[in-house]
Parts: structure tokens; C-alpha cells; sequence
């Protein structure tokens, strides 16, 4: 219930399209079944008028079949553009929500307990959620709402046959995709593992090919992907075949919401308490009535797939960032300076420590090379020079404590070439713009050409307008490290740190980046992160050595 | 055509109800007369009941068959293409494709198929009972029914073509999200995380504006088919009410028409809102088309017999992976027998297109490459990978136990053989050490192991391979501890001697256990001989060893 609040809070801007829709939805349905309900009573009158008095004011339900027929001819049109229209402006805003949401997490609030990216997975959910509104919110309502009122109707006209439709429309509308959703309970929560692990025995099969072929394993794995498949479908078969039973419910139900009219009509008739023109309109009111509630299975079976969708969102909008961002304005830095004072981090509880006791005295203007073996702490201090994960003990920008400034000042003063900095699928251009939107191409170029790029841009049939794929699929693993250096260049930050930028590259390239890099970062504070002993030697004027989270030399 | 049977009882149910009501609205008679015609309506019902479900079920298992076979064929397919054309692919994307995009053909199955076919035959049918009771009625809805096929054909082709690439749309912005949140903490770094959310919106306002202009457009086709079906229904009715007044039709057959007139559009309005199934099911048709694109290359068939290591030789061998870049240009080599020869030179000389071309995954376009004198080309390609033992720039970690991925699920491996590999691949000890031993689990949702930990577990693969003839070492582009470049040179040295032995030294720690060396650049060998001789006096060679810092 709490998780349904929440989505009608989430819905409430857009509350007057949808209000809208689903009236117009309302009106529609409803004048479908006056449609069927006034034909049926004035062909029955015409009738009896025909063989008895041969005399009948027919221009009034005329008139009636002909508005309703107009109202549920343009009443469809129109509520198909208002929910769309309801749909996509819901779609844009629930997408903002969620990134505005999740910003302030990113990155150490977006992990699972093994470090593996949460923000990934939300994808579907926010897809199951976008059509949540279309697909199951607004049949709902409308169903209710036109039950109520056509059983009130209905009621008011005959007794009998209301309280019969209504106990029928229940049965058809609500029980029916109740028991169906609980049939499928089971079958759809196999089907959901089983899809994960189909996904995992895909991926296997895809990347693990080279060793698959190695090993002559490749049948293997095909048997096993199949096997899988066969399985998930199986369980999503099971589960399809409740839905299919609880339609074919739903039409049985308004079979014999027809017949208990009919019947129940005609038995007031021969005890003459009902004109006999409203044993045709009950009928087909009656049946038409089903209309309204005909599309609730298919949306019931959706239920249970929003409401898991949104309770995996909702729970991961509402963590809270652990990283405190500053109260007040930033302080104004000394200088480029870096002071590390007793610094741990833990990226889990239970880990083991990434920075442990660290101690480290930059002074401005000073390129420092850090060395020593993966996992001993190098990349960390990156990140906390970003503020991306809090840490105990202190550091020290320009003389001040790092937590006093605000995040974005602190980023405009600290640029870090990161390992795991990614690319976005645009061109070079707009690559390096997303740090400085303001940088002319002169700027860029004079980057590209420092990242030892110049070269490779010269060549590019399009310059700096080449798209450069997915994640920078189109560059090779050296080319997208140095397109991320330029990236940091281009924003002239007073500390840099450079994580690994010769990682795949030859040694000779390797050695002209740095000596390129040592002429254009001077005066700056450099830290450069580097597992090989030579770059360090050839880029920095003092080198320290990390052991895991520790000062070693 | 089971549905359509099942809803052509709709027929028989309007007949029983107008001929049980007919006295009671016309002569007032009692219940009794209406009773057993009324009673024969249930077993109707519960027949259409019956069927309808059959039907649906029957859809259900045609499209599971479907679904099984597509995915089937595509993993076949994606496998058939080899592991060098699969790395250029995003296999996050081709998984999604492969699970979820199979998954959606199924309501195209179901609901539109199976409503296609309903539709063909029920309106046929109800035309056919209509037309002895009430000709004028017939004429009425004969004169809308040639509107079922043309908007058949316009849902099917203007409105769609919009439609498809508003959907399509749609999941490019769906994709523009997930890339702005998989990236934030690089937004975040670039203080760009504000421009990005207003990118966001701007993209989703921008969406919603075009789409709704292209659906005010796109529904009309809906609206036209609404606006014939309820003025036929009025047409229809008004008609039979003059007609009643004049008395020239019975009640029973005016309220039969009625009864049916609504079933005569049901299929075609129904079809209207299973439109969402077939855009699903073609965008998704589209992108398993996608993966099916590429062809295979073909493959041999010869399966000859190997005593010893084998030379292996590249003559001329002119390569490019996509037309016009070519990746080799008139590459000749030899990889001697018995003997160890690394691979080397800067990052996109063409290392990697050299293995992947030795290994058989694909084939040069120009030139031949003979291993122990057999052409690769006519040789089958599982054939030529029982010789080889691999160790993968990148292994893979298989969901599974640590046993089970170094046996590679062969059953036939027991646990001691692969005790024993891991041993000689040093890495028995830090498996023993791990939570489960060996049957910890591994994969995406098991333990991570280290760079140089995976390393280990690949070369116990290899060691596994007793009968292999070769054996390749490809070497990781991350830094290796010292523990697994130890193990990787006690691996060299103890499987070398049998076998002809290729190093593909990416960052030349593997370089001093070669016995030859070849120098490639550019797509060209530019060196090659003795690794002492090179050293000493080979200019390519020697200045990349200097630029590394190796050179004393």
C-alpha cells in the first residue's frame, strides 16, 4: 500500500492528464453500453408499437443512439492521445526523478555488497514502471469507476438484473485475475530466476567463447543455454495459461451476465412488474457492460511486476548519501597543496581496509608518482580527492579540510584521469566538451595532441565530429585511456591525478606522453598512479611506494 | 483456427437468447415458454468457454516451440561466428536481445496471430447467418466490411512506419538514461552532472512532442475504424427499428442482427489494441535480425593426425577485419617446431589479428596459413583447437565451481586430475584457501578472483590439455603479480619442449623465454629471428626493450 502511495505521489504532477484520460475513458465505455442498451429498447419498442398502435415517438432514441455513437467513436480517439500524453510526460518525469535521485549516490551508495553496479539493473524496472500508468493504473480505474456506475444504473432500472451484473462483474473482473495472479505466483517467481540465470549462461556462452573453443566445450555450454531456455519458457508457459483461463473468465462471465438479464428481465415481464422493451436493453446492457472490466486480467498479471519494479527503485532512491556535502561556502585554498593525515577507507564493513592509516604530504606545484601492486590503495585516493566515498582521519586542500568545500568547487579545483572513467556514445567532440562546454576546438585539439592523440584525430576522416561508439567501442583500449586524459586536461584543474595513463600503450608511446605531460602539467600538483617503476622515474620528482592502504617508501 | 470456432459460437448463443425472448417482449408469455431455450444457452457458454482456452493454449505452446527454436539458432549462430568476430559485439546487449527480445515474440504469437485468425473467419460467418434473416442489415455491414481489410493494410503500413520509429525512439532514450546513470560518477567528476539531467529532460520533452504529433496521425486509422463500426451498429439498429414499426421483419430476427452486429467489428477493434504486441515483437524481430546479420565464414572439414609439434607458417597473409583497414599486409612467419617464439611490437601492430587468425577463428583473405603442412582453411576448426592449449588475454569465468571451470564441465575430468593441474598452474593454493575450496562458486554471481588468480586458473585449463601439440600464451595487457609471472615461466618451461610454443607478449614479461622473436608493426613483420641475435643488434627490438626500461 505504502509502495502504491508513493507511485500516486510520483503520478501526482501529471494527475490532471490522467484525471482527463481516464474520464473520457469513462465516457467511452459508458457510451458504449447506452449504445447497446437504447438500440435493444428501441427495436423492442418499435416492435410492439408496430404491431399494436403503429405509433411511436421515435426521434428521442434516435437521437441517443446517434450521441452515443458520437461520443464513443471520438471519446476512443481522444482517450488514446490523453493517456499517451499522460504516459510520456509520467515517462520524462519519472526518469528525472530517478536521476536526480540517484545522483547524489553515485558511486558509493550504488553498490551491492560485492561492488557491482546497482544503477545497471534499473533499466527494466523503469520501463515496466513507465507503461505502469497505460497498462494497469488506467484500465483499473476506469474498470471501477464504469462498474460502479453501470451497475448503479442498472439497478435503478431493475433490481434484479443489477445486483446480477454486478456480482457477475466482480466475479469476471476481480476474482477471476486474483485467482490467476495466485495460480501464477509460483511459475512466474521460477521464471524470473530462471531468466537470470539464462542471462548469466548467455554471457558465458558469448564471452567466454575463446575459452569454450579452447576446451571443445562449446556443445557444452549450447546444451546448457538450451536447457535453460527450455526451462524459463516452460515456467513462463505455466504462467500465461492462468491469464488465458482468467480471460476466457472474464467472457464467460459476461455470457452469463447476458443470460441472468435476460432471464431475470423476462420473469418480471411475465410477472408483469417490467415493460417488455427492457428485457432486449437489460440484456445487452448487461453484456456490454463487460467491456469495462475486459481488459483487467491482462493488467492484473502486470501487478505483480510494477510493484516489484517499483519497491527495487523506491528502495534504492531512498538510501541516503553517505558522503555529507558542506554546509556553507567553500574556503578559499592556499594553494595546490595535499595533506593526508592518518586516512582509512573501507568500501564494506566487513572488508578489508582500502587505505589503512595513510600519511602523505604533497606540497604544491609537486608531481608525485605513486607505485605498488593492484589493490594497494593507489586509485582510492582518487576518489576520495572527488568526495566519492567518505573516509576517517583528514585531508588537507590548499590548508583546508577537504569536507569544508562543496562538491562542485571541489571538482573544479581536482581533475582525476580515473582507470574506470568512461566515454559516452557521441562524438570526440562532445567527449571532451562534457568537461568544458565552453572550450573552442583550438582547446580541444591542443589536448587531444598532448594525450598524444593529434596524430590519430589528423587521420580521422571526420575529425573530431567521429562518433566514437559505445563506451568508446571504436577506439582501441590505449586510445579511449588517453581521450579520458585529455578529457581531464581540458579543464585545467590546480591538482591532477593521473591514474595508469600508459596502461596499453607501447613503451614508446608511453615515453612521449610522459615527457609531454611533464612539460604541459608544471606548476601544477601531479599525482600520477603507475604500477611501472620507469614512468614513475622518468614523470615525478618524488615517488612513494603504497603496500596495502600503507606507506611503504 | 480453433478461436475463430470458438467465437463463431457466439452464433448459435444469439439465436437461442432472441428466440426465448422474442415471446415474452412480444406476447408477453410466461417464463416457462422462454425457459428451455434459455437453458440451452449455458452449455453454449461453457462450450465457447472450453475452446476459447484450448485455442489460447494452443497458441501458448506454438509460440514456447518459437521462442526455444529462435534462441536456439541465435546462440548456434553467435557461436558459429567464433570468438574474434563475437569480441567486436557488446554481449550485454546480444544477452538482452537473446533472453528478453525472444521473450516478446510470444504476444505477437498469442494475441495478434491468434486474433488475425479470428478475424478472418468470424465476420465472414456472421455475414453468412445475417444474410437469410435481414438483407437490408447484411447490405449495411457488407458495405463497412470492405473497410476491415483496408485498415488492415493502413494499420499495417503508414501508421506503423511512424509508429516503429517512434518506438524505436523510445528505446533510445531509454538507453540515453541508462548511460547517464551507469556514468555518474564520471559526470560527477566533470561537474556535468546537472548539464546531463537537463539533457534528460530536454530528450524526454522532445519525445513526447514528436510522438504525440505522430499519434494524433496515427490513431485516426483507429478513429475511422471506431467511427464505421458504431455507425454500422446505429445504422443497423435504426434500420431494424423503422422496419419493426412498418412490420416488415419479425422481433426475433431484428434482435438476432442486433445481437450479432457487435460481434461483427469485436476482431478488428481487438486487433486495434494488440498493436503494442506486434511493435514489441517487430522491434524485437529486428534486433535478433541484427545478430544474425554476419555470416559465418565456412569451415573446413579435414581432421589430420599430429605426432609431433607442428611448424606452423603464415605466407603472405593479407588481413583486415573491416574493408579497407587492413589489419595484416603480406605477413609470412614460422613458428618453429619445439621451440618457443614471442609475438611483439606496439599496441595495433596486429598481435591479436595474428592469433586470432592462428587459432583459426577466422580466415585470412589473402594468403595461407599451414600447421604442419595442412592448410587451416580446410581444416576443421574443433579439430585444430583439440591441438592447442590457450591462455587467454582475458579468461573467462564460468558461472559454475571453481572445479568445474577449470574442467570446463567435462565430466569426464575428475577432481584429482584437476587438483594436479592446478598444481603445476600454482594454483592449488590460494583455490584451497578460497571459502569452498573448490567448489567455491565463480562467475558473475560468485567469488571475484584477481587478474593474476584468473591467469592461474586459465593456465590449469591448459595444463589439463595433456595431448595438446601447441600451445599459446596469450599475455594479459593489466600487470601480473609476481606469483603468476613465476608460475606462467614454470609453465612455459614444463610444456614448451613437446610443443610449438607462440607468446604473444603484450608487455614483454613473458619476452625473455622465448627462443625467437618476431617484431611486428603496422601489419608487417619488420623483424624477426633469434631473440640473443635481436637484442644484440635488432633495432626495432632492442629500442622497444630500451623504452621499456628491460635493456641494461
Amino acid at each position: 500500500m505504502a509502495i502504491l502511495r508513493r507511485l500516486f505521489g510520483l503520478a501526482r504532477p501529471y494527475r490532471g492528464w490522467m484525471g482527463l484520460a481516464g474520464a473520457v475513458a469513462c465516457v467511452t465505455v459508458l457510451a458504449s453500453i447506452g449504445l447497446m442498451a437504447v438500440a435493444g429498447w428501441f427495436i423492442a419498442a418499435m416492435a410492439i408499437a408496430g404491431v399494436s398502435t403503429g405509433m411511436m415517438n421515435y426521434f428521442l432514441p434516435s437521437a441517443a443512439i446517434r450521441l452515443f455513437a458520437i461520443l464513443r467513436t471520438g471519446g476512443r480517439y481522444l482517450e488514446r492521445l490523453l493517456s499517451h500524453e499522460a504516459t510520456f510526460r509520467l515517462l520524462a518525469g519519472v526518469r528525472l526523478w530517478l536521476f536526480r535521485r540517484l545522483e547524489p549516490l553515485a558511486p558509493a551508495d550504488l553498490m551491492d555488497r560485492r561492488g557491482a553496479d546497482l544503477a545497471s539493473g534499473l533499466q527494466a524496472d523503469v520501463e515496466t514502471l513507465q507503461h505502469a500508468y497505460l497498462r494497469l493504473g488506467a484500465p483499473v480505474a476506469v474498470a471501477v469507476a464504469c462498474a460502479i456506475a453501470v451497475v448503479a444504473i442498472l439497478v435503478a432500472l431493475h433490481p434484479p438484473t443489477g445486483a446480477a451484473v454486478g456480482l457477475l462483474l466482480v466475479c469476471g473482473g476481480a476474482l477471476a485475475p486474483a485467482l490467476a495472479r495466485r495460480a501464477a505466483a509460483g511459475p512466474g517467481a521460477q521464471a524470473v530466476r530462471l531468466r537470470t540465470e539464462l542471462r548469466v549462461a548467455v554471457v558465458d556462452a558469448l564471452q567466454g567463447a575463446t575459452d569454450l573453443r579452447a576446451a571443445g566445450a562449446q556443445e557444452r555450454q549450447r546444451a546448457h543455454v538450451s536447457a535453460l531456455s527450455m526451462a524459463l519458457i516452460d515456467a513462463q508457459r505455466r504462467t500465461a495459461v492462468s491469464g488465458v483461463l482468467a480471460e476466457a473468465g472474464v467472457g464467460l462471465c459476461a455470457g452469463l451476465a447476458l443470460w441472468s438479464a435476460a432471464l431475470l428481465s423476462a420473469a418480471s415481464v411475465a410477472a408483469s412488474d417490467l415493460a417488455p422493451a427492457m428485457v432486449p436493453a437489460l440484456s445487452l446492457a448487461a453484456l456490454a457492460s463487460f467491456e469495462a472490466v475486459a481488459p483487467l486480467p491482462a493488467a492484473m498479471q502486470r501487478w505483480g511486476e510494477v510493484m516489484a519494479a517499483a519497491r527495487r527503485l523506491f528502495a534504492l532512491a531512498d538510501r541516503v548519501p553517505t558522503v555529507v556535502p558542506a554546509v556553507g561556502p567553500s574556503p578559499v585554498p592556499r594553494d595546490g597543496s595535499l595533506e593526508f593525515l592518518s586516512v582509512g577507507l573501507r568500501y564494506s564493513p566487513d572488508g578489508a581496509p582500502a587505505l589503512d592509516g595513510l600519511n602523505l604530504v604533497i606540497p604544491s606545484g609537486r608531481r608525485v608518482a605513486l607505485l605498488g601492486p593492484s589493490g594497494a590503495g593507489k586509485s582510492s585516493i582518487a576518489k576520495l580527492l572527488l568526495r566519492f566515498w567518505d573516509y576517517e582521519g583528514e585531508i588537507r586542500l590548499g590548508g583546508h579540510d577537504l569536507r569544508l568545500y562543496q562538491p562542485e568547487d571541489l571538482r573544479r579545483m581536482v581533475g582525476v584521469a580515473a582507470q574506470d572513467a568512461q566515454l559516452f556514445n557521441a562524438t570526440l567532440r562532445d567527449n571532451l566538451l562534457m568537461a568544458a562546454p565552453e572550450a573552442d576546438d583550438a582547446a580541444l585539439l591542443q589536448c587531444l595532441a598532448l594525450a598524444q592523440l593529434g596524430d590519430v584525430v589528423a587521420h580521422l576522416p571526420e575529425g573530431l565530429d567521429t562518433w566514437i561508439g559505445e563506451s568508446g567501442a571504436r577506439l582501441s583500449a590505449g586510445q579511449a585511456r588517453r581521450l579520458v586524459l585529455a578529457r581531464t586536461l581540458l579543464r585545467a584543474p590546480a591538482v591532477l591525478v593521473l591514474d595508469e595513463p600508459t596502461e596499453n600503450l607501447d613503451p614508446t608511446t608511453a615515453r612521449r606522453l610522459l615527457a609531454a605531460l611533464k612539460v604541459a602539467t608544471a606548476g601544477r600538483t601531479v599525482i600520477l598512479i603507475t604500477h611501472d617503476p620507469v614512468a614513475a622515474e622518468t614523470f615525478a620528482q618524488d615517488t612513494v611506494r603504497l603496500e596495502a592502504g600503507r606507506r611503504v617508501g | 483456427m480453433f478461436g475463430a470456432l470458438g467465437a463463431a459460437l457466439v452464433v448459435p448463443q444469439a439465436w437461442l437468447l432472441a428466440h426465448a425472448i422474442t415471446p415474452i417482449v412480444m406476447d408477453q408469455a410466461g417464463l416457462d415458454t422462454a425457459l428451455p431455450w434459455l437453458l440451452g444457452v449455458l452449455p453454449v457458454l461453457a462450450l465457447r468457454f472450453v475452446i476459447t482456452t484450448v485455442a489460447d493454449r494452443q497458441g501458448l505452446t506454438a509460440a514456447a516451440s518459437l521462442k526455444s527454436q529462435v534462441r536456439d539458432d541465435v546462440v548456434r549462430h553467435l557461436q558459429a561466428l567464433g570468438p574474434a568476430r563475437l569480441a567486436g559485439r557488446a554481449s550485454g546487449d546480444a544477452a538482452s536481445v537473446i533472453v528478453e527480445g525472444v521473450d516478446a515474440l510470444e504476444p505477437y504469437v498469442t494475441r495478434f496471430l491468434a486474433h488475425a485468425g479470428i478475424l478472418a473467419a468470424l465476420p465472414l460467418i456472421i455475414l453468412a447467418v445475417v444474410l437469410p434473416s435481414d438483407w437490408v442489415s447484411s447490405i449495411v455491414l457488407l458495405g463497412t466490411a470492405p473497410v476491415i481489410p483496408l485498415f488492415m493494410v493502413l494499420l499495417g503500413r503508414g501508421a506503423e512506419q511512424l509508429n516503429r520509429k517512434q518506438w524505436r525512439k523510445l528505446t533510445r532514450l531509454s538507453s540515453l538514461l541508462l548511460d547517464g546513470l551507469q556514468r555518474l560518477a564520471t559526470l560527477k567528476a566533470l561537474n556535468a552532472s546537472a548539464r546531463e539531467a537537463e539533457r534528460l529532460a530536454a530528450a524526454g520533452e522532445a519525445y513526447r512532442a514528436s510522438t504525440m504529433s505522430v499519434l494524433r496521425v496515427a490513431f485516426l486509422s483507429s478513429l475511422a475504424l471506431e467511427f464505421f463500426a458504431t455507425v454500422a451498429i446505429a445504422v443497423v439498429a435504426v434500420l431494424i427499428g423503422f422496419r419493426l414499426l412498418a412490420g416488415t421483419l419479425g422481433f426475433e430476427a431484428g434482435f438476432f442482427v442486433l445481437l450479432l452486429a457487435p460481434e461483427f467489428f469485436a476482431p478488428l477493434r481487438q486487433l486495434g489494441v494488440d498493436y503494442h504486441a506486434r511493435m514489441e515483437a517487430i522491434a524485437a524481430a529486428e534486433r535478433i535480425l541484427d545478430l544474425l546479420d554476419e555470416a559465418p565464414e565456412a569451415a573446413g572439414a579435414r581432421r589430420p593426425t599430429f605426432n609431433g609439434p607442428p611448424a606452423i607458417e603464415m605466407d603472405d597473409v593479407t588481413f583486415a577485419w573491416t574493408a579497407g583497414r587492413p589489419a595484416l599486409q603480406g605477413v609470412s612467419l614460422r613458428l618453429e617446431p619445439g621451440e618457443v617464439t614471442a609475438l611483439v611490437g606496439p599496441s595495433g601492430a596486429g598481435k591479436s589479428t595474428v592469433l586470432s587468425l592462428l587459432l583459426g577463428f577466422t580466415q585470412p583473405q589473402q594468403g595461407c596459413i599451414r600447421a604442419g603442412g595442412w592448410d587451416l582453411a580446410d581444416m576443421d576448426g574443433a579439430h585444430w583447437m583439440e591441438q592447442v592449449a590457450l591462455v587467454p588475454q582475458r579468461p573467462h569465468m564460468f558461472a559454475g565451481s571453481v572445479l568445474d571451470n577449470i574442467r570446463m564441465g567435462n565430466p569426464a575430468i575428475s577432481r584429482d586430475m584437476v587438483r594436479t593441474a592446478a598444481a603445476l598452474a600454482s594454483a592449488d593454493g590460494f583455490i584451497t584457501a578460497l571459502p569452498q575450496g573448490y567448489d567455491t562458486p565463480l562467475g558473475e554471481h560468485g567469488q571475484s578472483l584477481s587478474g593474476g588468480q584468473v591467469q592461474r586458473i586459465a593456465l590449469a585449463r591448459a595444463f589439463l590439455k595433456t595431448d595438446a601439440r601447441v600451445l599459446v600464451l596469450d599475455e594479459g595487457t593489466a600487470g601480473l603479480d609476481r606469483a603468476t609471472e613465476a608460475a606462467i615461466a614454470d609453465a612455459i618451461r614444463r610444456l614448451a619442449p613437446a610443443r610449438t610454443t607462440l607468446l604473444v607478449a603484450h608487455r614483454l614479461a613473458t619476452v625473455r623465454l622465448a627462443d625467437r622473436v618476431i617484431f611486428l608493426e603496422g601489419g608487417r613483420v619488420v623483424e624477426a629471428g633469434r631473440r640473443a641475435a635481436l637484442e644484440a643488434d635488432g633495432h626495432h627490438f632492442a629500442n622497444l626493450l630500451r623504452d621499456a626500461g628491460l635493456q641494461a
